[in-house]
This record gives structure tokens, C-alpha cells and sequence, in this order.
């Protein structure tokens, strides 16, 4: 038996999922061509469309579209870097909206193409990520917040600092991602999530060990958690929240009056190499109708910034507190961290929990 | 010479398929690990120390051996359960097949599905602790799932099998007239067992321990679901580096320093066990 071929097939294997290219390919836009295209190359996150959409599409238009799905930005970054596929649409998240457009990765919308824009709430126009919706339009949004168990909370706790309290030690959840992670201590601290300046995430490091100690595990998936009231309190998107909401009365949803919380916006945009940048707009344009949005948000846990969407929803809908909460004034949107900071923040995850 | 070039022509394909999926592979690691970072997953093909520089790390050489740590404790774990089972599935007769092939069946469905059956196994309120409960064993859960004792179950669990395959192929194929000839000139079983049954079958333990330990060292999945991410594995961390920080040639730089240090210890272990079984087998 050869020892060494079965070691080394493993390094192989293991070395397999690393691989991959980062080249570029370049944009072949057509210009000022007003033509539908065959086809609609659309890249959105798993879970987050009703796929009847894209068949009304479909047969309103005549374009067949070729769905695929990614499970983080940073993957469709990969994707989009590699040229493999020119996709017509994709859904960054707020935060990437800004890092993208600094890459050059995305084409200047054409809003006579989508005049529904007029659709979307005033509040979500014009967000810091992307001024004047130059390169985005919102798709769908929600919260980072607290959800709990009423039954061991009577009020709505107002801070993060229920995380962090010892006689809940092993009973609270927190994300799995670095940055969430950091914002919890830095909100809790009286600062920004965007102030990521060295001082400011040594300070935040000095109190997350005590946060580490108490966490029973690190999830952005926490609903099993909350529903079993193995979880008293976990941070929590807010469609998570819902879904824990809907399977147990006792779960309520907050964002924390005192430190805010975090908002996020997913966005429609068109990378700078789309096939066909008309079709991507006529298809945006017909996904910001009100009938198709509000079928998206019946579908999707997440909120509707679609204003003419949302007069279509019933009392109960727009009531629900995890698709609806208050918004504190400290609540913020993320702003893209330079690459030295995502650094800083992913170590302190790290050299917390390695204690 | 005829047979010779047959012998090429029966290769090819592991060849081909070794070339494409191990040194194609190993190989873009490491030019990426000596590239230039270019932001953001961006790879500029300028040479550079800098992944490097970072990577030896004092804190990531700790993170390292931690893992090490771990999956020593796991294979160790694995060799004293898959030795006496494997050598149990060899001397089974007629259900020898029937054995193996349970053995093999969790390979039937993703590694994924299964943690998450030791999730439901191990939780608080899971199937264990509530066994443990209602017959009055313990009167308060006992806490199991998302500790450093889990890691250990999940890749026992998971990596077992391949423990136990190499090491039953070597049983199996033992000559039986070794024993005879041993206990004819008067050997116990035990020291049957210690001079010539445990030596000849070394081969088998030897794919065993490396099936396990390289796995084992650089898993990620595992401590993602079973110590719901409060323990630091190095393959945690090589993953971040590419899909979080999307720093790849970090990542790389930390995949060949793993890779250095598995080769390394293959070579150590390899050298220290075929002297030893050679010398017992004289």
C-alpha cells in the first residue's frame, strides 16, 4: 500500500476548493441600444425571490432569465472578478453597493428606464452607500436587532448589554460574522459601527471577551435557538427573528433603543459588463411595480421599502414588528471598511475567541 | 520493451487526474501565496513575501497547533476504536460484507446532514441528555453540544471510517500461517498479537493515521455546527482569510504552511514506523 499516494491525494482534495482565477474580462456594452436581449442573466442571494416572478417575466417579456444564486457578497465579487458569466443583475448589499462602485464594477442606471423608481419610500432614496441612486436601487431591506424571550424580559431590553449579563450566561446567541460581532461591543460602547479607527476597536475588544464567555454558540441562524428558549436573547437579522416569531409567541423583536442596532439594504445594481443593460432595466422597472414587489415581500420574511407596494398591505403586515420595527435615531447602515479594517475586525473575532 | 509502455498506458488516466486535481492545484496555491495582493481577492503576479510575513504569525503558528492538538486527540481516538473493529470486521465470517458496508453507508449522504444529527443528539434538550433525564441518571442536562468535547465527537464520528477501511484491507490480507507459525513456536495471543499481527498490518495503521489526522487538521464544517464557531480551528481561519477578508494570499500562504507541516509529519511518522516494523518483522 503506498502511504504517501493517499496522503497527498487528501492535500489535494483539501487544496481544491482554494482554486480559482482572478482575472477580468472586458465589458462589451452596447451602446445606447434600446432592444431587449434573449436573455436575463440574474445573480441574487439564495433564498430571496419568489421564482413566479421570473416566469411573469418571462411571459410579459419574452426574455428568458437564467437564475443563479450566491450566499455572500463576497462570493459574487469572486464571480463577477472571474468573468466566468456576465450577469445582467445582481443584489449587493448596501455597504458593497460602495465597495463596487469604487472597483468600477458597475454601470450607471438609466432612470428614464425605471420610472417606478417612484415607488420606493422617500427614506430609502439616496442612501450614504450610493448618493442619488447613481449605480442602485433598493430591493429589499431589513435590521440587525435583539430578538427575545417575553418571558424572561418583560420590557423590551434597550441595549445590547443583555448579551453580555452573566445571569444569561449560555442562554444568548450572537453572529458568526466578524463585523456584526465588533458592532455589538462598539454600539454598546456609545460609538458608530463605522468608527473603526484603531483606538475605537481596541476599546471594543476590551469588552468582548466578557460577551464571549457568555455566548452559547455563534449563529446567524438563531431561530431554533429562540424557539427551543435555549436562547433568552440573540442577536438577530430580522427575518430570522420573524421566523422565530411566527413558531413562538414569546419571541419579540427589537432594535435597541440605546445603541440602535443595525439596518441593511439589498439592492438591485448592473455590473459594469452586463450583456444587456436595457433588459436589466426594463427588468428592475417591472420589479419595482407595486403588485410584483408585494408579492416579493409575501414570499420573502424581509421589509418592502416600496411605498406603493406597502399600500397594498394589510394592518397586520405593516404591524409586524420584525418586518416593521421602530427604527432608534442611532441605528445605521454599514459603511464599506477599508481592507486593513475588515482585517483588524476579523482578528479581534479571532483573538477573542482563542482566548 | 512492450510491457513497459502498457504499463505507461494503464497510468495515464491516474496521471491525468493526479496532475489536474492535486499539482494544478498545489501549484496555483502557491504562486498565489507568493503574489501580490491586489485588494479585495485581486491577484497581481509580482512576487511578494508579504503573505508570508504574515502568516508566521506567533498568533496563527498558536491557532495551528491548536488544530494539531485537536486532531492528534481525534486520531488517537480513532486508532483505539478502529484497530479492534476493524480486526472485529475481519474475523466476522460470513458477515463480513454486512459489516463493512455499514460502515461505509454514512458515506451515502453529506457530512453537513449527519453533524447536524449529532446537533439533535447532543443538544441540551437533545435526545441524549433527555434519555439520560427520564431515567434519572443525571438530574440537570448536561451540557455537550458547543464545547471543545463536541469537536472531538464530530470528527471521531466523521472521520472514523477512513481509520478503519485501511486498516481491515491490511487485516484481511494477513497470511494466516504468520499466527500458526507464531503460536507454534510459543507465542501467546498477546504476543502474537504485539510481534506479528500489529507489525505486518503497520501499512494499513499508517494510511489510517494520515486518513484521519489530515482531514481532521484542517476542518472547518465541524467546528462551525458542533462548537457553534467559540473554538478557532485553522481551517476556520484559512476560509476567512479567502471568503471574509477576501485576503487569498493569506489564505494561501496559511494552506502551504499547513501543507509543509502535514508533509512534514507524514515523513517524521513514516520514517519512525517502517523502521520499527521492519526491525520487528526480522
Amino acid at each position: 500500500m503506498n502511504k504517501f499516494a493517499i496522503g497527498t491525494l487528501f492535500l489535494g482534495v483539501a487544496v481544491l476548493s482554494a482554486c480559482g482565477n482572478g482575472g477580468n474580462s472586458d465589458s462589451d456594452v452596447a451602446g445606447g441600444e434600446q432592444e431587449l436581449a434573449n436573455e436575463l442573466y440574474f445573480f441574487n442571494w439564495g433564498h430571496n425571490i419568489d421564482e413566479q416572478i421570473l416566469a411573469d417575466f418571462e411571459e410579459e417579456f419574452g426574455v428568458e432569465v437564467i437564475y443563479d444564486t450566491y450566499a455572500s457578497n463576497e462570493e459574487m465579487l469572486t464571480q463577477i472578478n472571474s468573468g466566468a458569466i456576465s450577469y445582467d443583475i445582481i443584489i449587493p448589499t448596501d455597504y458593497f453597493i460602495d465597495r463596487m462602485i469604487q472597483m468600477d464594477l458597475l454601470a450607471e442606471l438609466n432612470m428614464e428606464n425605471i420610472p417606478n423608481f417612484e415607488n420606493i419610500a422617500e427614506e430609502f432614496q439616496d442612501l450614504e452607500f450610493d448618493p442619488e441612486n447613481r449605480y442602485s436601487v433598493p430591493y429589499l431591506y431589513g435590521s440587525t436587532g435583539l430578538a427575545y424571550n417575553t418571558e424572561v424580559f418583560e420590557e423590551p431590553p434597550t441595549s445590547w448589554e443583555v448579551l453580555w449579563d452573566p445571569e444569561y450566561a449560555g442562554k444568548v446567541t450572537a453572529h458568526d460574522t466578524s463585523r456584526d460581532f465588533v458592532s455589538l461591543a462598539l454600539q454598546r460602547l456609545g460609538k458608530s459601527i463605522n468608527d473603526l479607527d484603531d483606538a475605537s476597536l481596541e476599546e471594543a475588544q476590551g469588552i468582548l471577551g466578557d460577551l464571549n464567555a457568555n455566548v452559547l454558540k455563534y449563529t446567524t441562524q438563531p431561530a431554533a435557538e429562540l424557539i427551543s428558549g435555549q436562547s433568552v436573547a440573540s442577536l438577530a437579522y430580522s427575518d430570522q427573528a420573524g421566523i422565530a416569531m411566527a413558531e413562538n409567541d414569546a419571541i419579540a423583536y427589537v432594535l435597541p433603543e440605546e445603541d440602535g442596532g443595525m439596518l441593511w439594504m439589498d439592492n438591485f445594481a448592473i455590473p459594469s459588463n452586463a450583456n444587456s443593460q436595457y433588459t436589466a432595466e426594463v427588468f428592475i422597472n417591472f420589479m419595482l411595480d407595486a403588485e410584483v414587489s408585494k408579492m416579493l415581500t409575501d414570499y420573502i420574511p424581509s421589509s418592502n421599502p416600496n411605498a406603493a407596494a406597502r399600500e397594498l398591505m394589510s394592518e397586520e403586515e405593516l404591524s409586524n414588528q420584525a418586518s416593521y420595527p421602530d427604527i432608534p435615531e442611532s441605528s445605521e447602515y454599514y459603511v464599506d471598511p477599508t481592507q486593513d479594517e475588515t482585517r483588524a475586525i476579523n482578528r479581534i473575532w479571532n483573538e477573542v475567541r482563542a482566548q | 520493451m512492450k510491457p513497459i509502455r502498457n504499463a505507461y498506458a494503464l497510468l495515464s488516466p491516474a496521471i491525468v487526474w493526479l496532475t489536474l486535481f492535486l499539482v494544478v492545484p498545489v501549484a496555483l496555491i502557491t504562486v498565489i501565496s507568493f503574489s501580490t495582493d491586489g485588494g479585495y481577492g485581486l491577484i497581481i503576479y509580482e512576487f511578494s513575501l508579504d503573505a508570508y510575513i504574515q502568516a508566521f504569525d506567533p498568533f496563527y503558528l498558536q491557532i495551528i497547533w491548536q488544530s494539531v492538538v485537536w486532531a492528534f486527540v481525534s486520531t488517537v481516538i480513532c486508532l483505539v476504536v478502529g484497530y479492534p473493529f476493524a480486526y472485529f470486521i475481519a474475523h466476522s465470517g460470513k458477515w463480513k460484507n454486512i459489516l463493512l458496508i455499514l460502515v461505509m453507508i454514512p458515506f451515502w449522504s453529506n457530512l453537513l446532514i449527519r453533524l447536524y444529527a449529532w446537533v439533535i443528539l447532543l443538544n441540551n434538550e437533545g435526545v441524549i441528555n433527555q434519555f439520560l433525564l427520564s431515567i434519572g441518571l443525571i438530574s440537570e442536562p448536561i451540557t455537550m453540544l458547543y464545547t471543545p468535547f463536541s469537536i472531538v465527537v464530530g470528527m471521531v464520528y466523521g472521520f472514523l471510517p477512513f481509520m478503519i477501511l485501511p486498516i481491515y484491507a491490511s487485516i484481511e490480507q494477513l497470511d494466516r500461517r504468520y499466527l500458526e507459525a507464531a503460536e507454534d513456536l510459543g507465542a501467546g495471543p498477546v504476543s502474537t498479537f504485539l510481534r506479528v499481527t500489529l507489525p505486518i498490518t503497520m501499512p494499513g495503521v499508517i494510511a489510517g493515521v494520515f486518513m484521519t489526522f489530515i482531514p481532521a487538521v484542517s476542518v472547518f464544517v465541524i467546528t462551525d455546527l458542533l462548537t457553534g464557531n467559540r473554538l478557532v480551528m485553522i481551517g476556520n481561519v484559512i476560509r476567512d482569510a479567502f471568503v471574509v477578508e477576501m485576503n487569498w494570499q493569506l489564505g494561501s500562504a496559511l494552506s502551504i504552511l499547513l501543507m509543509a507541516l502535514v508533509l512534514l509529519s507524514v515523513l517524521i511518522f513514516t520514517r519512525f514506523t517502517s523502521s520499527r516494523s521492519k526491525k520487528a518483522t526480522r
